[in-house]
């Protein structure tokens, strides 16, 4: 047997090692701890980072760089450089304190569960976020939602879920809300719920077990269901008369793939199932339901005519 | 006083700016802290690299930019300190949340709980290039070839980096009772 390289250790994760190089590795002692490191940085984030904030600042201090430079006074340059720095600074810092936003998101694959201040409880789906104001909360229950969570609200004032292509607003409820690209969907549970939609700027109510979606190019539809909570909630992801396209792509936001088709429309429209915790039968439940081949390749799918 | 370029790419226009901020930023911004820790300083020196990039944008084109933007970012904090410790969050994940806590017993979320410790100590006490490799590899997803890029050197030397920073790890773990 050849011993293994000295860069063995990233080819692994890369899943570059030959079948006989894999063998060894796993037997060797150290295997399982490997396997928790990889395991465990997984779970590990860098601090949560606001984007708007920080351009903010910057715009801000760009041009008072540029109000200093141009100021025609040679001798006031000093003096005013400060006056200019001090006031900018105790602006930022007001700003920072009263807009800074807590940002949750969750991986591919991954559901994440938290609190909000008020004790409304969130469980967001796989590759989805949720930024609010923390210190505004009691005040305006408001939040941004990119992707899919479930929400149990506390009693208390107006709840808003605002989303690309519209706001959810209740009192106190449960209900689940689905926003990605040109899909907008949300379901009632318990409560009353109000859907705004920013593409036709309708207002619609909803009661319980009803819900509404609106799908860019297709009709708005009005759902009934009788299960107590969203199908992701049990490790199943469900779709009635979505085209396939919104399909793979939350196949491809369960399960960390790329879908590679060309000819193919994907306009079809799918009504059913697939598991969050089976790769294969996923894979298998969907595009065999359309009659589609494909061969994987690592992260890729590649779909054939 | 150089001529402003009326053309579309231009990152002066804040528009193209904002855009390429936030596709960049939070990369600059994970790379750096990866590597040095200490989130305040590496915020205000994102924040000063990308003044000085704004500045100075009638000198780069929008290919140009993201190589300036880190340069100057790597020059600063250089010259600026010397490891911070690098603290990571713990997410806390469901994988269902009808029935989270039946698999896993106390002894087990106790023991993942210390292996984490164990794992973020281990993470800190690396060395600067490693961790920062590591890190961009494993909670950032780049791929070695793109970590190769960002700090202008070949893809091998990301492997073996990327290896002695799994083996120390790994040696450092194990070897804590």
């Amino acid at each position: 047997m050849k011993k293994l390289d000295d860069i063995f250790l990233s080819r692994w994760l890369n899943n570059e090692l030959s079948e006989d190089e894999l063998t060894q590795f796993k037997a060797s002692k150290h295997y399982d701890t490997y396997v928790s490191i990889i395991k465990g940085t997984d779970k590990l984030q860098a601090p949560s980072y606001n984007l708007n904030e920080a351009f903010l600042s910057i715009k801000e201090n760009r041009n008072t760089d540029n109000i200093i430079s141009t100021s025609t006074s040679t001798k006031n340059r000093w003096q005013l450089g400060i006056a200019a720095s001090v006031i900018l600074l105790i602006g930022i810092f007001a700003y920072m304190n009263f807009f800074k936003t807590t940002v949750y998101s969750s991986d591919f694959g991954k559901q994440l569960a938290f609190e909000l201040p008020d004790g409304s409880k969130v469980l967001l789906n796989s590759k989805s976020s949720i930024e609010f104001n923390e210190r505004n909360w009691n005040k305006n229950r408001t939040l941004k939602l990119q992707g899919e969570a479930f929400f149990d609200v506390e009693k208390g004032n107006t709840f808003t879920v605002k989303t690309s292509q519209g706001a959810v607003s209740v009192l106190g409820t449960e209900f689940n809300v689905k926003a990605i690209t040109d899909l907008f969907k949300v379901t009632c549970y318990e409560g009353k719920v109000k859907v705004k939609d920013y593409t036709d700027s309708s207002v619609r109510n909803l009661t319980p077990s009803s819900g509404y979606q609106n799908i860019k190019n297709h009709d708005a539809i009005t759902l009934n269901f009788d299960n107590a909570r969203p199908e992701w909630m049990n490790q199943k992801s469900v779709f009635k008369s979505t085209p396939i396209k919104y399909v793979l792509k939350a196949l491809e936001k369960q399960y960390d793939l790329q879908i590679e088709y060309q000819n193919f429309d994907d306009s079809v429209l799918f009504t059913g199932s697939f598991p969050n915790n089976n790769k294969e039968i996923a894979l298998k439940t969907v595009l065999k339901s359309v009659n589609l081949k494909y061969t994987i390749q690592g992260n890729s799918i590649i779909l054939e005519d | 006083m150089s001529e402003q370029k009326n053309n579309n790419t231009s990152i002066c226009k804040e528009k193209n700016f904002q855009a390429f901020f936030n596709t960049n930023a939070t990369l600059l911004r994970n790379f750096l802290y990866y590597k040095y820790g200490g989130i305040e300083d590496i915020d205000d020196i994102v924040q000063d690299s990308f003044i000085k990039l704004w500045n100075n944008c009638t000198k780069v084109t929008l290919g140009t930019a993201k190589s300036y933007l880190f340069k100057i970012a790597i020059n600063q904090s250089n010259s600026l300190f010397r490891h911070n410790a690098v603290k990571l969050k713990h997410q806390k994940e469901v994988k269902n949340i009808n029935n989270s806590s039946t698999n896993e017993s106390p002894e087990y979320i106790l023991e993942e709980k210390e292996f984490m410790v164990k794992l973020e100590n281990a993470i800190s006490s690396l060395p600067d290039r490693q961790r920062e490799v590591f890190l961009l590899n494993r909670i950032e997803k780049k791929t070695y070839k793109e970590i190769a890029e960002l700090s202008g050197v070949s893809v091998k030397a990301i492997e073996k980096l990327m290896h002695k920073a799994l083996l120390k790890l790994r040696t450092e773990i194990e070897n804590i009772p």
